[in-house]
């Protein structure tokens, strides 16, 4: 009989930096393990002959090999069973919501207790190898000959370079940006991803051999034909771009801003280059639109550039809420406000400025043709409140820009129309991340973009009648007997390439 | 109906209702296994969508007949026109208050598609956003002990469907086992 040890090491579900202290600037909320609670964390794994939490991760990250590692204190064993999978390994274990839907959310201890605390075991590791213990990458097939673009620096583009890359192909990354990572750059605050983290992966990934062509709009500045005429296979991997427009009477006085356009310039050029130059003033009553997790970075922004008062609003209740339970805990504990049920109808100002808002109440209706509940107004009960600044963050979709000007087929919300081997409606081209799904996670994106990788792979080869994908590659290799004895014995075999 | 199933070695395992043995669970092969039951029937499990090892995916079949009984992808399947959804969080629910402890099973009544085939991409990535009313709950006092309870409307399919659950999501200490 397994004995399982209920409670992780130190508060559920994390340690965190006090609440007044670290909204007064944007240092990280969540505060590592030291190397003895690590140890001691990862020895609560039970080593499970089919660990579900690797189903669980879109990376298939090898959970279980880095917590028996960690357990006996070879990090370096532990490093190299995540990266084997996982090039961006800080960046995930700190952006993860790993208890909605991954790995923690998966993990079996949840039903005799806490999950364990995976993002934090391997947040250790990832932090123990980028402080000074630095391990050489993964091993690369020898070169190929074979040629690819990649457009777009983002989490899928990243990892999907890095794959191609290891299977011996040339890698050339277009980015339009000057700074790699994508939405993760700009979009993920520094107290959540402290951007040094990011940056050493990413160019770690590039020091494995890509070619990183930087401020190079595709579609603008070269065309798709023109990265064809000097490439094998071009992968799309563009995100998402597209901010949905309310008509909400009023959004274009001054002070009402886009939520993804804020965090651009807030975070955009560096945090400092922000802070040390022309800071927008907004006032000290700030409402956030939205019930998204970039809501919630809008506000908690915000809220560390003002030390005002700043409230959320959203228009269905919490429960409906689709941000991380977690992050909204923490943006309480800082003190942002939630209004639920509750929608501005109009903006109000005076001479252009915003001065205020009229807030309608709602309740939630029959639902609508996305099958969730659709929030209706409550007729006669609105409300004016003052704001100095209104941030809009509801939702985005995929980037078009490119689609449209290529003629690349598109499918709902002007996605980018991929079939299961990630081929899009132009010959050699393929396509993959959030520009084909709509916002995601960056590890989503990684997963998609490797596994898209791999079918770019296998186009290259050849093999493309004998697909594998990553995840049974996994499922073959490591969960026989044969691969759980050398597990326990600390001999994992690596996945593919090797 | 409540369906106890407790791990014995590897993968294998077997299933109690009310406290009595009612059915086996024991591997057959590559991601594949048997469920054997006098009172519910013998099925086939695997852990493949349209041939491929998929996780939170699985193809059940009745023996002896050859058309699927029960098609799982990326946690959601189809049954008697309804949607369901493994491991989702249900309207019920908070989801601050999910994070521990047991899962559910929910039917989507408003989902807006009628087969798998139909989900569009963007949806599979926000399959959690859609809440549903729970029609089941998985729960267990260890990774060896594993409860779930079914609604009535999922009682023809409730071994298969609880040994389904068993083998996605409950790790358990023995290899996968083939
Ligand atoms: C505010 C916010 C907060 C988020 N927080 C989290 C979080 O905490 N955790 C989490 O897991 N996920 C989070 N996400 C989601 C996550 O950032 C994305 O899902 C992920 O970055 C998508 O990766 P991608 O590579 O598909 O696209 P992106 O990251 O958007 O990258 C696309 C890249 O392509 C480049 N590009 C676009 N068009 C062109 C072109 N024509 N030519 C050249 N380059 C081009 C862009 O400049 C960009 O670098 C957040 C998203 C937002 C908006
Ligand atoms: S499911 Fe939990 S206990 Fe099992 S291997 Fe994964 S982390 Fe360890």
């Amino acid at each position: 009989m397994v004995v399982i040890k209920p409670n992780r090491v130190g508060p559920f579900p994390f340690p965190k930096s006090d609440p007044e202290e670290r909204k007064k600037g944007f240092s990280e909320v969540e505060q590592p393990y030291t190397k003895e609670q690590v140890m001691l964390e990862a020895d609560r794994c039970l080593r499970c002959g089919t660990p579900v939490c690797i189903d669980a991760c879109p990376v298939q990250l090898d959970v279980r090999g880095m917590m028996d590692a960690v357990a006996n204190g070879d990090f370096q064993r532990a490093y190299h069973r995540i990266r084997e999978t996982n090039p961006l390994l800080g960046v995930t274990a700190r952006c993860c919501p790993q208890l909605q839907g991954l790995c923690e959310d998966a993990c079996v201890v949840r039903w005799g207790g806490q999950p364990l605390s995976i993002g934090m075991v391997q947040r250790f590791v990832a932090d123990w190898e980028q402080g000074g213990s630095r391990q050489p990458d993964p091993k690369s097939e020898a070169p190929t000959g074979k040629r690819v673009v990649v457009v777009g620096a983002g989490p899928a583009g990243l990892a999907a370079a890095e794959l191609l890359l290891r299977y011996g192909h040339s890698v050339t990354i277009y980015e339009e940006a000057q700074s790699l990572g994508g939405t993760a750059w700009y979009g993920i605050p520094d107290y959540h991803l402290p951007k040094d983290v990011l940056t050493y992966e990413a160019e770690r990934i590039v020091a494995q051999g890509a070619k990183v062509i930087r401020g190079v709009k595709v579609g603008r500045d070269i065309s798709i034909s023109s990265l064809l005429s000097e490439s094998d296979a071009v992968l799309v991997a563009t995100g998402s771009r597209d901010v949905k427009k309310l008509n909400t009477p009023g959004s274009d006085l001054d002070g009402v801003l886009d939520g993804y356009e804020f965090l651009r310039e807030v975070y955009g050029a560096g945090l400092e280059s922000y802070l040390n130059g022309n800071r927008k003033d907004l006032g000290s009553e700030i409402l956030v639109v939205g019930g998204g997790d970039t809501a919630l970075d809008c506000a908690r922004t915000a809220l560390r550039l003002t030390q005002g008062h700043v409230s959320v609003l959203y228009r269905r209740d919490e429960k409906e809420m689709p941000a991380d339970p977690i992050m909204v805990k923490e943006a309480q504990e800082e003190g942002v406000e939630f209004k639920f049920l509750s929608d501005p109808s109009e903006y109000l100002g005076k001479n252009g400025k915003l001065t205020g808002a009229i807030v309608q109440a709602m309740r939630l209706g029959a639902p609508d043709s996305t099958g969730r509940k659709h929030p209706e107004p409550i007729p006669g009960q609105t409300a004016t409140v003052r704001c100095d600044s209104v941030i809009l963050a509801v939702g985005r979709g995929p980037d078009s820009f490119l689609a449209k000007k290529e003629g690349l087929r598109t499918g709902p919300k002007g996605a980018i129309a991929v079939d299961v081997r990630y081929t899009t409606s132009m010959a050699r081209v393929f396509a993959t991340g959030d520009a084909t799904t709509g916002e995601t996670l960056v590890v989503k994106a990684m997963g998609h973009g490797r596994d898209a990788a791999q079918r770019v792979h296998e186009y290259l080869a050849g093999l493309e009648d004998r697909h594998v994908s990553l995840y049974e590659q996994y499922y073959t290799k490591h969960t026989t007997e044969d691969a759980y004895q050398d597990m326990l014995s600390g001999r994992e075999e690596e996945t593919p390439p090797d | 109906m409540e369906f106890v199933v407790k791990a014995t070695e590897g993968r294998s395992a077997r299933v109690f209702v009310e406290g009595k043995e009612v059915a086996t669970i024991g591997p057959r092969g590559k991601a594949m296994f048997s469920v054997r039951s006098e009172s519910f029937g013998d099925w086939k499990v695997e852990l493949r969508d349209d041939g491929e090892i998929r996780p939170f995916s699985a193809e059940i079949t009745c023996e002896g007949k050859s058309e699927l009984a029960l098609k799982i992808r990326n946690h959601l399947f189809f049954y008697k026109g309804a949607a369901y959804l493994l491991t989702g969080i249900p309207e019920e629910v908070r989801p601050a208050d999910h994070v521990l402890g047991k899962r559910h099973v929910s039917r989507l009544d408003s989902f807006p598609f009628a087969g798998l085939d139909e989900v569009d991409r963007e949806t599979w990535g926000r399959l959690r956003l859609h809440r549903g009313s729970s029609v089941g709950e998985v729960d267990g006092a260890s990774p060896q002990e594993f409860r779930v309870t079914l609604s009535d409307e999922l009682s023809e399919i409730g071994l298969p469907l609880s040994a389904a659950l068993y083998l996605l999501y409950n790790s358990g200490q023995g290899a996968r086992g083939w």
